[in-house]
């Protein structure tokens, strides 16, 4: 007890100090600790949450970047394929168009060689229609003086005569 | 000079004996209550200064105390935290130069208003006795009765002997807990007002440094040691480990 004493051990003093540590551990606990700690914890998840993120994100930009590349791709391919199809229907239509061209051509050659055939033909018939006045001018205008009428008469007859027969 | 081992009483309420190392835990405490209300109210998600260094400190603390116990880190942090917090608070109290030269002349005598609540046997008498008794109560919530009893009794006469000895040492702890803290301070502040005696200017900053770093030293020792007994006694032992 003298020890005690000596060093002034008072056991309400004791308790007062466990009482108010207890105090104070509870206060510090609830007021400081916890929402320090919480606040902690929450900034950590933000983090890994950001990074997450931020990950993802660097994965869509290479996945649009793909895709980019993937849609170019395939509209180069579509364009080579419509110029490949243009250029070949172009030689198509030229080359039906080059077709056409020449039936039609000789359609016309044709054509022509026919009026062409038609105007001679025509032309014959009317000369033949005529020839019997044109021998008889011819006749008469160059053997006015030199011949009779009877004889140019007979050579007129001779003349026509050999060309009825000769037709 | 007169260098008194107990507490000076400051006034009484009933039988109650109000000492100057009382009332140096009141204005600890109002510090705390400060604190507390500061934090809560200005806790951000994006730190400022102050809450960085207190955010710094827990850290510390809490990072340190799940090394040691991962698995009782959210029982075990509050306690260690808090002694180290209040005895360092405890322990710098008294080299804040004017707090210790308040006080009143009686019968001769100077009696300060303020001591440091550490030299003050009655409170590491308390702090021994809370964190031992957080010990052992953690222990039995944890393992068990059975589990508790069998690190100290065991059929085995080898066990049934470095059990009694454990036994033995749980004791000593409190007074080896109480002591140590209690003789650091208390010398420190002898140290401190011998000096200061002797001459007051310029002599007592070595001494004040020395006392800052003696006063952080002696606070950490208590939260690491207690962090380890808890880590210790909630840890199953070897012959009570086959059983489960």
């Amino acid at each position: 007890m003298g020890i005690l004493q000596t060093f002034g051990i008072n056991w309400y003093l004791v308790i007062a100090q466990i009482v108010n540590f207890l105090i104070i551990l509870y206060l510090l606990k609830k007021y400081a600790y916890k929402p320090i700690l919480g606040v902690l914890k929450k900034r950590e998840e933000l983090i890994h949450k950001g990074l997450a993120d931020a990950k993802k994100g660097e994965e869509a930009l290479q996945e649009a970047d793909e895709e980019r590349k993937k849609i170019i791709k395939q509209a180069r391919d579509e364009a080579h394929s419509i110029v490949d199809n243009a250029r070949k229907e172009a030689s198509m239509l030229l080359e039906e168009a080059q077709i056409k061209a020449k039936k039609q051509t000789e359609i016309m050659l044709k054509d022509g060689e026919e009026a062409i055939k038609r105007e001679a033909h025509m032309a014959e018939e009317k000369i033949e229609k005529n020839i019997g006045k044109i021998v008889e001018e011819v006749v008469k205008k160059s053997l006015k003086d030199i011949l009779s009428a009877d004889q140019q008469k007979e050579i007129l007859q001779n003349t026509m005569k050999y060309i009825a027969k000769n037709k | 000079m007169t260098i008194s081992l107990a507490p000076e009483t400051v006034f009484n309420i009933g039988n109650f004996p109000v000492t100057n190392t009382l009332t140096n835990t009141i204005l600890i405490d109002i510090f705390v209550l400060l604190l507390c209300y500061f934090i809560s109210k200005n806790i951000k998600l994006v730190p400022g200064i102050f809450q960085n260094v207190i955010e710094l400190l827990i850290t510390a603390f809490y990072d340190l105390t799940k090394n040691v116990s991962e698995k009782h880190v959210d029982r075990i942090f509050p306690f260690v935290m808090t002694f180290f917090f209040f005895i360092l608070l405890s322990n710098w109290s008294e080299l804040i130069p004017v707090l210790t030269a308040i006080g009143v002349e009686r019968q001769g005598e100077f009696i300060p208003f303020f001591r440091s609540t550490s030299s003050d046997l009655n409170t590491t008498l308390a702090f021994a006795l809370v964190s031992l008794t957080a010990t052992h109560a953690m222990s039995i919530k944890i393992l068990g009765l059975r589990g508790y009893l069998g690190r100290f009794f065991s059929f085995n006469i080898l066990n049934l002997y470095t059990g009694i000895l454990e036994l033995v040492s749980e004791f000593t702890k409190i007074i080896s807990f109480s002591f140590r803290l209690f003789g650091n301070i208390f010398v420190g502040g002898v140290l401190l007002s011998s000096v200061t005696g002797v001459m007051a200017f310029i002599a007592p900053i070595p001494v004040l440094l020395y006392e800052l770093l003696v006063g952080t030293i002696q606070a950490a020792i208590f939260a690491m040691l207690t962090m380890a007994f808890m880590a210790i006694m909630t840890t199953p032992a070897h012959g009570t480990e086959s059983h489960k």
